[in-house]
């Protein structure tokens, strides 16, 4: 049992309790006490009599026992009478980490923690922040990043270097996280790998930052862009020792890293800072409730009225950005899906070229890094297979198993994904999809996605003429079939999101990242 | 044991059943090996950082037709 969840959004402040199996778990006050008191030794009455003392309200035995056994042990919170308990399963939640391995155990995150744990001591934190903004007026208004960048696309071995340097820092990164939670009075768990997304990532589990206060929450969540801040002022000392421009590279590329870390719409630090600021834990699961919410005439979802008046303003704007966010970037990730491929596989052949030039040269450090940039490249591209594949599974499972015994709404469901997948299809089976990379004209700006993204609908108007009856200035359209963009605005090759474009288009090495932002 | 109606000393079905618990997500702070280190050198080439003199390439498209001839 962990208490009381501190500094909540919440009218009544929810408390907090751990199964045996590590799942967090939120409580209104009531369950908890039963919780709290049920120690296998108390019969109901005597539990009840605790609660109606703690709690101010009359409860009784009987109440108790409903609340055990319809609440608390299908919660796993309480085992049966005989120590048996049901079976438990945990929450697979939205936008989450993906093929996570601990690579590292708690008793050595403990360890680690321990040594860099002066890091946070207040007088350290002033002097490293004052230290970090005077880098970055240094960097910016007296240094400057011409010469670094000059070394960097001259000699593109270094490329080796900063690339290690930056999966250093991410690491480093982890362990302010870790170092921040167990400073702040709770455990951090093991430290691993996984892929977010499409990218590859570094995880700490901080779960038991959840017993913290406000205070404690957010520096646990600002305690990895705060080492990463370090890190920079270290290679800066390096640096200055040294004079070895690529350093200075390394500091910029963090820089951008760290902005990156505060994109508030994935599970990001970003998005634990504002779950944090509004004392709601966990606002991706609200998105449902808040969004039904807006509906007009509907009623407010309890679970949107029971925040406090700035909570809810907060969360419900944050949930309206974010839907708007995520139908955009992944419904244009997928409409363009050709062109990302495209481009992927001149990529893929051109690095597969560099890399035995390199080879049969007996350039070690380029062949190297184009076997980096090989990785790079095929990571994001799986990563984004495996996605559609789980939220294909996902979607069909809940609609066959929400819609049980309601064949009306199994069959609207299912039509609803098939139209879909039809978008889908018209999207990637040529024409009009074209395989081709990226153009040297394409722009990559928001409207250019929408008008590359025209054909796609227009033929789904084509093949179904009742949407052609209600639509006539759609499919008046003189779009022919197969036929690109219509637009005055469209390129020889559908653009892809505006990071893919722009990497793309101007990078002097083919870009190991085709289609970066979701 | 069912309980019907609110009585003195307990709490009624519908208090009982406003209670709910829910699974919180684990908190996986993540760090991103998101290592496209094209884009800042994309960056800085786009704004001229890197010319030593008046050599720019940043995808610039030539807008205007240059007519090239002996006067």
């Amino acid at each position: 049992m962990l208490g009381e969840y501190r500094d909540s959004g919440f009218k009544e402040p929810p408390y907090l309790a751990r199964r045996a199996d590590g799942q967090v778990l939120q409580l209104p006050r009531l369950l908890y006490l039963v919780a709290e008191n049920a120690d296998g030794r108390r019969s109901y009455g005597q539990i009840a009599e605790a609660v109606t003392e703690q709690f101010g309200r009359g409860v009784s035995a009987a109440n108790v026992q409903t609340l055990v056994d319809s609440k608390l042990r299908p919660l796993g919170v309480l085992a049966a009478a005989d120590g048996s308990s049901l079976k438990l399963t945990r929450q697979n939640p939205l936008l989450a980490l993906n093929f996570k391995t601990a690579v590292i155990p708690p008793a050595l995150v403990n360890a680690v923690t321990t040594l860099f744990r002066p890091f946070f001591w207040p007088l350290v934190v002033v002097v490293a922040l004052a230290g970090f903004i005077a880098l970055d007026w240094w960097l910016f208004f007296v240094h400057g990043i011409a010469q670094s960048l000059r070394h960097l696309v001259n000699e593109p071995v270094f490329f080796l270097i900063v690339f290690g340097l930056v999966v250093l820092s991410a690491a480093l990164h982890e362990c302010g996280h870790a170092t921040a939670c167990r400073y702040g009075g709770a455990h951090p768990g093991v430290m691993g790998v996984g892929i977010y997304l499409v990218w590859p990532a570094f995880y700490t589990d901080v779960t038991d930052a959840y017993r913290l206060g406000k205070g404690g929450r957010l520096r646990t969540d600002l305690g990895g862009v705060y080492f990463n801040a370090l890190f920079m002022l270290a290679t800066l000392g390096i640096y200055l020792l040294t004079h070895f421009e690529v350093l200075i590279a390394v500091v910029l590329l963090l820089q951008f890293e760290m902005l990156h870390q505060f994109l508030p719409f994935l599970r990001l630090d970003g998005y634990y800072v504002i779950a944090d600021l509004t004392g709601v834990p966990d606002i991706f699961a609200r998105m449902k409730p808040v969004l039904l919410s807006l509906l007009p005439g509907r009623k407010p979802d309890p679970r949107v009225t029971v925040l406090k008046g700035w909570v809810r303003i907060v969360v419900t704007a944050w949930v309206v950005l974010t839907v708007a966010f995520i139908l955009y970037a992944y419904g244009m990730m997928l409409l363009h899906l050709p062109t990302i491929v495209g481009t992927a596989w001149a990529s893929l052949l051109a690095l597969l070229g560099n890399a035995s030039a390199a080879v049969q040269h007996g350039q070690v450090a380029i062949g190297l890094f184009a076997a980096l940039q090989l990785v790079l490249l095929a990571l994001p591209i799986l990563g984004l297979v495996w996605m559609l594949v789980r939220l294909a599974q996902r979607l069909v499972l809940l609609a066959w198993v929400r819609t049980r015994g309601r064949p009306l709404n199994r069959a609207t469901s299912f039509l609803v994904m098939a139209a879909f997948a039809l978008l889908l299809a018209l999207a990637w089976i040529p024409p009009p999809a074209n395989y081709q990379p990226i153009s040297p004209s394409a722009h990559g700006t928001i409207p250019e996605s929408f008008d590359n993204a025209a054909p796609v609908f227009n033929d789904v108007v084509r093949l179904l003429p009742p949407v052609r009856a209600v639509l006539p200035a759609a499919s008046a359209s003189p779009a022919p079939s197969g036929s690109a963009a219509p637009s005055p605005l469209a390129s020889p090759s559908p653009a892809a999101s505006p990071d893919a474009s722009s990497s793309a288009s101007a990078s002097p090495t083919p870009s190991p990242t085709p289609s970066s932002s979701p | 044991m069912a309980i019907k109606q609110k009585t003195e000393g307990q709490l009624s079905r519908e208090e009982l059943d406003a209670q709910h618990g829910e699974q919180l997500p684990d908190r996986e702070q993540m760090s991103l090996v998101n290592a496209n280190l094209a884009l800042p050198i994309n960056a800085a080439v786009a704004a001229n950082v890197l010319s030593d003199g008046s050599t720019a390439y940043a995808n610039a498209i030539q807008g205007t037709p240059i007519t090239q001839g002996n006067l």
